[in-house]
């Protein structure tokens, strides 16, 4: 049975075809200003790659922001069902998600079937997400994925950075280079300012193990060994965090197509 | 007696320059990259030139402000809050109620005979501040003042959802895409700063008019739609600007700290 994911996020627009559950062909572009022709080419650029067209597909589901502007799904689900089910499919373990996007983190609790039983979300503030990570590399100058690293090379030394406004927290990292503070260190300082913020999240939820960080933040390395060591657990990464969202509406598609073949055998 | 109040805040310093209670002179001086240490003098010295005041004629300094400890020749160390009720007392405006708008903080004060009773301030995010309106402004390529002047000829009521200020600058950007005229765009953002003000505003309670102080006092976009959204009366110094009230606040408390001492010292003799 073949079934795709398409994952419209705020900054990023992602897709995975697989042949009963196994995945065939995945791709991820950037998210345009029309969210419809996102998803249609993200689509098209992983059926190319499956050497597929639209029409073998037979459930496809859609998920993300901008899940409701994909016509050509035949279904949408909520990006938290999908992260909680993409995750437990990666490592059955998995009872605690923490999906950090470009705009948004969420903190989700799953069972063992990876059915969603709590979560909560950040999508007001600024302060824990991607966009934190995507102005902070702005101000020091330095490409998005080298301040993971660099931040390790850092020592926290208590910079007073802002764990609640990345405005402010820009102001502070700015006053900081002006006197300055080495950039590892600024970087390590505003690092510990972001996970404290997420560790926040985390608490309401509760962490039960095995932790699993998916979303394009997943691929900082600086965030999850800082997040690893404050916790005192070992975080488990998917393949590719950023794909967890797709995974599991692929997956969630095949489970409709199943049950909606077995009913029809009924 | 000459007393010197200097106002050190996140973007600006301003110097109030006081000869027996009336201002001889006001300085305000753009902090940029320069150590505040630096700026904080050289607008001392600016501002007693300007009133042709030697330095040996200052009685005292006072130094309020976020930046306050920076500066050290300073006699006393006093909080905003203190020199904005003593300030906004000193202009005799028929209002206890002031909020001060600068670029990192909305600050609404209740005061009784120059003392303030309540304080509630913004809580450490940049919604509705000078840093906002800033950052919100740059993908118009408008002033801020341009930016207040052409809201007043809005004509269509658009609201935004953001209250982030990075979420609320993807805002703008979406809405600009989307064809929205800027004069809309102009008033949705000012109407939203005013949104975040009312809240603060609503836990004082009994408020009918306001005085507004600090740099965005200045902005008539703001202004208006202060006055839309909460429906109180909005009271704005003429002399001095309203961006040097804090400082004159701090002069003034200059003055009573050494009044007082000086009574001291007398009745001890």
């Amino acid at each position: 049975m073949i079934t795709a994911g398409v994952d419209v996020g705020s900054l990023s627009t992602k897709a995975i075809i697989m042949d009963d559950g196994e995945v065939l062909a995945s791709a991820i572009i950037l998210t345009m200003p029309d969210s419809e022709a996102s998803a249609r080419i993200v689509m098209d650029k992983t059926l190319e790659q499956a050497k597929l067209s639209l029409s073998d597909m037979q459930y496809i589901v859609g998920t993300g922001y901008g899940r409701v502007n994909i016509p050509f799904a035949n279904g949408t689900v909520t990006e938290i069902s999908c992260h909680a089910k993409g995750a437990q499919a990666q490592n059955a373990n998995v009872r605690t998600i923490l999906d950090m996007g470009g705009q948004d983190c969420k903190a989700i609790r799953c069972d063992q079937m990876g059915r969603v039983v709590n979560f909560v979300m950040n999508d007001k503030c600024a302060a824990g997400t991607g966009r934190f990570l995507e102005r902070i590399a702005a101000v020091i100058n330095c490409p998005l994925d080298q301040i993971g690293s660099l931040s390790l090379q850092g020592v926290n030394k208590d910079l007073p950075i802002s764990t609640t406004c990345a405005v402010f927290a820009e102001a502070d990292i700015l006053k900081l280079i002006r006197n300055g503070e080495e950039i590892n260190d600024i970087l390590a300082g505003a690092f510990d300012s972001l996970v404290r913020r997420i560790q926040g999240l985390l608490g309401r939820v509760g962490v039960e193990y095995a932790l699993c960080i998916s979303g394009g933040v997943g691929k900082n390395i600086g965030i999850v060994k800082l997040l690893e060591r404050n916790l005192g657990m070992e975080v488990f990464l998917p393949a590719d965090p950023q794909l967890v969202g797709a995974f599991g509406a692929a997956l969630i598609a095949l489970d409709r197509l199943k049950s909606q073949t077995s009913s029809k055998h009924n | 007696m000459i007393s010197i109040g200097i106002d050190i805040g996140s973007q600006f310093v301003k110097v109030v320059v006081l000869r027996d209670e009336s201002i001889a002179a006001v300085h305000p001086a753009y902090i940029g990259t320069d150590a505040i240490e630096h700026v904080g003098y050289s607008s001392f010295m600016a501002a007693i030139e300007k009133a042709d005041i030697p330095k040996d004629y200052v009685d005292c300094v006072t130094a309020t402000g976020v930046g306050r400890e920076y500066v050290a020749f300073a006699d006393y160390h006093v909080s905003e809050t203190l020199c904005n009720a003593r300030g906004v007392d000193w202009l005799n405006l028929p209002t206890d109620v002031l909020l001060d708008m600068g670029a990192d903080k909305i600050m609404v004060v209740k005061c009784h005979d120059g003392k303030p009773i309540h304080v509630f301030r913004n809580d450490r995010c940049a919604s509705g501040t000078g840093r906002f309106l800033d950052i919100v402004t740059k993908p118009l390529g408008l002033t801020t003042e341009e930016l207040g002047s052409l809201s007043l000829k809005s004509t269509k009521h658009l609201v935004m959802n953001s209250n982030c200020t990075v979420f609320a600058e993807s805002e703008i950007i979406s809405l600009i895409h989307q064809k929205e005229r800027p004069e809309d765009i102009a008033r949705a953002i000012f109407e939203s700063m005013a949104e975040k003000v009312h809240s603060l505003l609503l836990k004082i309670g009994d408020v009918e008019s306001i005085a507004i102080i600090g740099g965005l006092s200045k902005n008539t976009g703001l202004v208006e739609a202060i006055k839309v959204v909460t429906g109180f009366d909005v009271l704005i110094s003429q002399t001095p600007d309203p961006q040097m009230v804090t400082a004159l606040g701090a002069a003034l408390i200059g003055c009573d700290r050494r009044e007082k001492q000086a009574r001291r010292t007398h009745r001890e003799e």
